[in-house]
């Protein structure tokens, strides 16, 4: 048989008018991407094939539209130019503390955040409210600065000891089928189960809407925001309030992003993560002591372990010998914290946690993130060379080429939805951030999400009674909704 | 259709291209044996009629699948947006673009019908999933299985193993020829209804087990394999294979002792000929149309899932589903644009209106999904990319840790993984393995074995284990330059109210007749190719299955075109009806009937493929089964 050379299709370029040589020549390859990623705020609804490369691909134009400018006609140029507070698209999406927890009652519509807030008489340029109070909060909350297992104490501090900030965004079409069925309230919640009424978060479809989106990002506190190598970060004014109310604020860095997208073609949803190349090396590298190619902010070679204050270790562990804190990578802490309006206080303080990638980002022919990588931060860099956003790096998708939409069943699904068929299989190739899932890489996301189901009624927990854990569509949104008295069921949810 | 603007698609796809060697002239289009795999590389001549044969075989399975259903389903052909290669194709593949479709190798059934992870009755834990995929069963007295679940010092495994047993006995089958007789339901679309009751879990009048039927009928992701263990009960190799068994057979018409040879390197020394002949209950060699023994692909050497030094291998693909022509059906099914709402258009509901494939394995529905999202979304007719088989891709070993790891951070599982056949995409030229046979193996100087590598920390006890960490793989071929022929959305496959007789390969009838008498290799549907014949000679007592066929049918031999080729004829014909009657097709039963008869093939007959067509009824003429029977030159 001949040999055959895969080129890109600028053979068909070649063949009209339109295509200009030299913007050939400049343009970056992309032999992965059948359908290109472009520097460009169009958020995709699906994609047009199914395959790892299309999701790898529609990953990074997912994250590209998200952090594009919340002005939608910005210049392609001014993607990510460092230094640049101003909101982008995934900071006008709805923080979760904004609609759900508190006590259930109506949060309004859809509405964009405030642009400005005042700090101790300071102005700031649109905050983003990390940890704070409102009707729907109870005030700082510990998925605030915890990742979502081990449980307690799932902080992350780097190297010198900065803390982590979570925080978690819904999109519009995602808000408004939780604002239109009333699912911000646990009990309209149950109402609607017991009516039957499936949990059926909105799927994008092609030529259709964006469908359901949910963000988790992780944000680095930035103690010297002048330094040089914050250029190399997207930045916001992150804002901590307390329970009196009193605030702070303070630069934070974005270190690391999940994307989950429910889609027509993948009503198991596409479980996408990104994570900003400095934070930690693979543990392979470590493990054979390669000389490591960049300053981790979350790896230290010099890391020392630190005697741990006894006032902070519970009565089980403290014993006659001092108690440290250990370089063993990806040890989850060994206390709690206190925070007060955005600063740990006490004895008690955060201390550097050492982070290895468990998991290597693959490169494979059937997963070739890293060739991926590669080229979307060329195209990045290519429409700006100062760009911040070339410095993330995607870690991988998760999809399932078997996906089966269980809100086609009859009944109404419950606790677990499906967990086969999923890629890369998570029984063989776990996926986790290094900053989101940082004690627990062994496990992908899916495997947990698989189990979340809706918010319990506020009798139940004492009543002990057995109700159906209703499945939430792999959401965990859902459970964190409440309700202080009994409400009228809805029917018919729009979704 | 107006065909796209050539900058539209250009400003928004990246697509790969196969391009021409620079100065090359564009050849016809001829099928590749798989992986183009020369196994007469010392013999040309034989090598030269394995292509012309391989080259028929293939013709006869891309037109049988543009064809479609056109006798027993309605919306179903014609595939039009399956082009046909020998019309559309060249070898070189210009103006294509190709895209590889992989799936995960482990059998996602055994997952949806058994797992923890669904509703299912079962509630099989992962590591008992395992040996459940390897063997088809869990039998407490296996002393691998014992060793594996003392391997759990809690106890939880064994206690898990114990319970599941008492709830379920029928998973201790010591039946090798299937999966454990568990029924599961019918009602399967757009989900797995476990609702329904257990009395309806049937096909017909029989209960829905698990399957497909085959003593490696399960593993149907065009994958399988088989375990060698040592006395300790340790895994010293896994032979995985992905070779079509049509392959197989047309190897065997032009040289059985080449098969033989090759069940020597890939199976056991201890292979003789005769093991590999179709034998009847009494033990008698069942000869083919040509009067030379026919090939028994269910053999004692390639059966099962453990090998031994007296039987079990594996030489090549044997779950009914896994063959290469019906990777070509449902490829070509799944071309047909269906009336989905937009909100619909997924993997599951495509599948389950098309037809096209079982849903819940990590194949079928996902192929199917790609191939129409190719066609529908880009707009491209297609074919499998040539060679067109199915292939193995290369593990991903990031996670296997060997015991000197630590001492020795250098060494690398995937050393031990070799490929007996076919090329990794190094070789190939294209992003994708064509790996037809591999084994995992560590050479005897490093004194340890299989199972002494661990997977995310478990000691590796099973294929299946494996089997998780790689993919299966086939191309399709998108003609980027051509439109689509049939842009209509068709409503979902129905049953038309006048079915018409869908006849099934001609076959000499004692080897149908040995195939259905014996039980074990009857369930698990043989390939049959198109029978090879000269000009001028007469068939005897050929055998023709007809799905819905009368009982006073009009057989005709067809030319291409369609029409009658009067030089070959028919002559004796009779029937009967095996069995039951009935047939279980995907989605329904089938009453059946077998016609046997001579054929005439004048001597004027030219050369070529021809169709055969069969009706009940005198003033209809339903379509032919195109390449039912390849005439050649006389000799």
């Amino acid at each position: 048989m001949n040999r055959l050379f895969p080129v890109v299709i600028l053979i068909m370029c070649g063949l009209i008018a339109a295509c200009d040589e030299n913007q050939q020549e400049k343009s970056v390859k992309q032999p992965h991407c059948l359908v290109k990623v472009a520097v460009s705020p169009v958020v995709p609804n699906d994609t047009m094939l199914s395959d790892q490369a299309s999701f790898n691909c529609m990953a990074w134009q997912q994250f590209i539209a998200l952090n594009w400018s919340a002005d939608l006609n910005a210049a392609a140029n001014t993607f990510g130019t460092p230094g640049d507070y101003s909101p982008k698209v995934f900071e006008t999406y709805k923080n979760v503390h904004s609609f759900l927890g508190g006590d259930g009652s109506d949060p309004g519509p859809w509405s964009n955040p405030a642009s400005t807030a005042v700090v101790n008489g300071v102005k700031v340029a649109h905050p983003k409210y990390l940890s704070r109070i409102s009707k729907f909060s109870d005030g700082f909350d510990s998925d605030d600065i915890e990742e979502a297992a081990p449980s307690p104490n799932a902080w992350l501090a780097d190297k010198r000891g900065n803390l982590v900030w979570y925080e978690v965004l819904v999109n519009k079409d995602e808000y408004d089928y939780f604002y239109r069925n009333g699912f911000y309230n646990a009990i309209k919640q149950n109402n609607a189960a017991s009516q039957g009424i499936h949990i059926n978060l909105p799927k994008g479809q092609l030529g259709g809407r964006v469908g359901a989106m949910e963000i988790k990002t992780a944000w680095l506190t930035v103690v010297d925001p002048d330094n040089p190598k914050w250029q190399r970060y997207k930045l916001a004014n992150g804002v901590f309030c307390d329970d009196t109310e009193h605030c702070t604020s303070n630069t934070v860095a974005l270190v690391g992003m999940h994307i989950i997208h429910k889609t027509v073609s993948q009503p198991s949803w596409i479980w996408s993560t990104f994570e900003h190349i400095d934070n930690a090396p693979d543990k392979a590298d470590i493990h054979s002591e390669k000389i490591l190619d960049r300053d981790y902010n979350f790896y230290s070679e010099r890391c020392t372990e630190r005697v741990i204050p006894s006032a902070c270790l519970n009565e089980k562990s403290k014993k006659d010998v001092e108690i440290t804190t250990t370089c063993e990578p990806n040890t989850a802490p060994q206390f709690g914290l206190n925070i007060e309006a955005g600063k740990p206080v006490g004895q008690c303080l955060p201390y550097p946690i050492q982070v290895v990638r468990e998991y290597p980002i693959p490169n494979t022919n059937e997963n070739p993130v890293r060739d991926i990588n590669d080229m979307a931060q060329a195209l990045i860099r290519q429409h700006n060379p100062d760009s911040v956003y070339q410095n993330y790096q995607l870690v991988n998708v998760i999809w399932n080429d078997s996906t089966v939409d269980e809100n086609k069943a009859k009944t109404l699904p419950v606790d677990s939805l499906s967990l086969t068929g999923f890629r890369p299989n998570p029984a063989a190739f776990p996926v986790a951030n290094t900053v989101l899932e940082t004690y627990v890489q062994q496990t992908s996301c899916v495997e947990c999400h698989a189990h979340a189901h809706i918010a319990p009624l506020p009798a139940a927990k004492t009543s002990h009674q057995t109700v159906p854990e209703y499945a939430s569509d792999y959401s965990f949104l859902f459970k964190l909704a409440k309700s202080k008295v009994a409400q009228p069921s809805k029917a018919d949810p729009d979704d | 259709m107006k065909r796209k603007p050539l900058a539209v698609l250009s400003s928004m796809l990246s697509l790969t291209v196969a391009h021409p060697v620079f100065g090359e002239a564009t050849q016809p289009f001829r099928y590749e044996v798989p992986a183009n795999i020369q196994d007469f590389a010392d013999d040309t001549v034989k090598q030269q009629a394995l292509n012309r044969l391989w080259n028929n075989n293939m013709n006869a399975f891309n037109l049988q699948a543009i064809k479609g259903n056109p006798w027993t389903n309605e919306q179903d052909s014609p595939r039009s947006n399956y082009l046909d290669p020998k019309q559309y194709g060249t070898q070189s593949d210009t103006g294509t673009l190709i895209h590889p479709i992989t799936w995960t190798a482990f059998p996602n059934r055994v997952n949806w019908y058994f797992s923890t992870s669904q509703k299912n009755p079962y509630q099989v834990s992962t590591d008992l999933l395992y040996p459940l995929a390897d063997d088809g069963r869990l039998n407490p007295d296996d002393p691998a299985l014992i060793a594996w679940v003392s391997m759990d010092k809690s106890g939880t495994l064994k206690k898990e193993l114990d319970q599941l047993l008492i709830n379920y006995p029928a998973f201790n089958s010591d039946d090798t020829s299937n999966f454990a007789k568990l029924p599961v339901p019918s009602d399967i679309c757009p989900t797995v209804n476990w609702q329904q009751p257990e009395s309806q879990w049937k096909t017909g009048k029989s209960f829905n087990s698990f399957g497909p039927p085959g003593p490696r009928g399960w593993k149907d992701e065009y994958n399988e394999w088989v375990v060698t263990r040592n006395k300790e009960g340790k895994i010293i190799r896994v032979n995985f294979t992905a070779e079509n068994p049509e392959y197989w057979f047309s190897l065997w018409h032009i040289d059985p002792g080449k098969v033989l040879q090759l069940y020597r390197q890939l199976v056991s020394e201890n292979v003789r000929l005769e093991d590999l002949y179709l034998k009847d209950a009494q033990g008698n060699t069942v000869n083919d149309h040509r009067n030379k023994p026919y090939y028994n692909p269910l053999n004692k050497w390639n059966y099962g899932n453990r090998a031994t030094p007296t039987s079990g291998g594996a030489a090549h693909l044997t779950s009914p589903p896994n063959t290469v022509g019906a990777e070509i059906f449902l490829g070509a099914a799944a071309t047909i644009i269906r009336d989905l709402s937009p909100a619909d258009y997924s993997p599951q509901e495509n599948n389950c209106v098309s037809e096209y494939g079982s849903s819940f394995r990590n194949s079928d529905p996902n192929i199917g999904f790609q191939a129409n999202q190719v066609v529908k979304n880009l707009k491209f007719p297609i074919s499998l990319s040539n060679p067109i088989a199915l292939y193995m891709q290369r593990p991903d070993f990031s996670n296997y840790k060997l015991p000197e790891t630590e001492t020795d951070p250098e060494a690398r599982a995937s050393d031990f993984f070799k490929i007996l056949r076919g090329k990794s995409a190094s070789e190939t030229g294209r992003n994708y393995d064509q790996i037809l046979h591999a084994v995992f193996e560590v050479p005897a100087d490093r004194g340890y074995t299989v199972s002494d590598i661990t997977i995310n920390g478990k000691p590796i006890w099973w294929g299946s284990q494996i089997a998780e960490t790689f993919n299966q793989a086939l191309a399709a071929t998108a003609y980027i330059k051509e439109s689509l022929k049939d842009t209509h959305k068709h409503p979902g496959v129905g049953t038309p109210d006048k079915q018409q007789p869908w006849p099934q390969p001609l076959v000499k009838n004692s080897v149908l007749k040995t195939i259905n008498n014996t039980p074990s290799i009857s369930a698990a549907t043989i390939p049959l190719l198109p029978p090879v014949v000269e000009a001028g000679s007469r068939l005897t007592d050929m055998a023709l299955e007809a799905l819905e066929g009368g009982n006073a049918p009009r057989i005709e031999f067809t030319n291409p075109d369609g029409t009658v080729a009067s030089d070959i004829k028919l002559e004796n014909l009779t029937s009967y009806t095996p069995g039951n009657n009935q047939v279980p097709g995907k989605h329904k039963l089938y009453s059946t009937i077998i016609y046997v008869f001579d054929i005439d093939i004048g001597e004027n007959v030219a050369p070529g493929q021809y169709g055969i067509r069969v009706s009940n009824y005198p003033n209809t003429s339903p379509s032919p089964v195109p390449a039912a029977l390849t005439v050649i030159a006389q000799q």
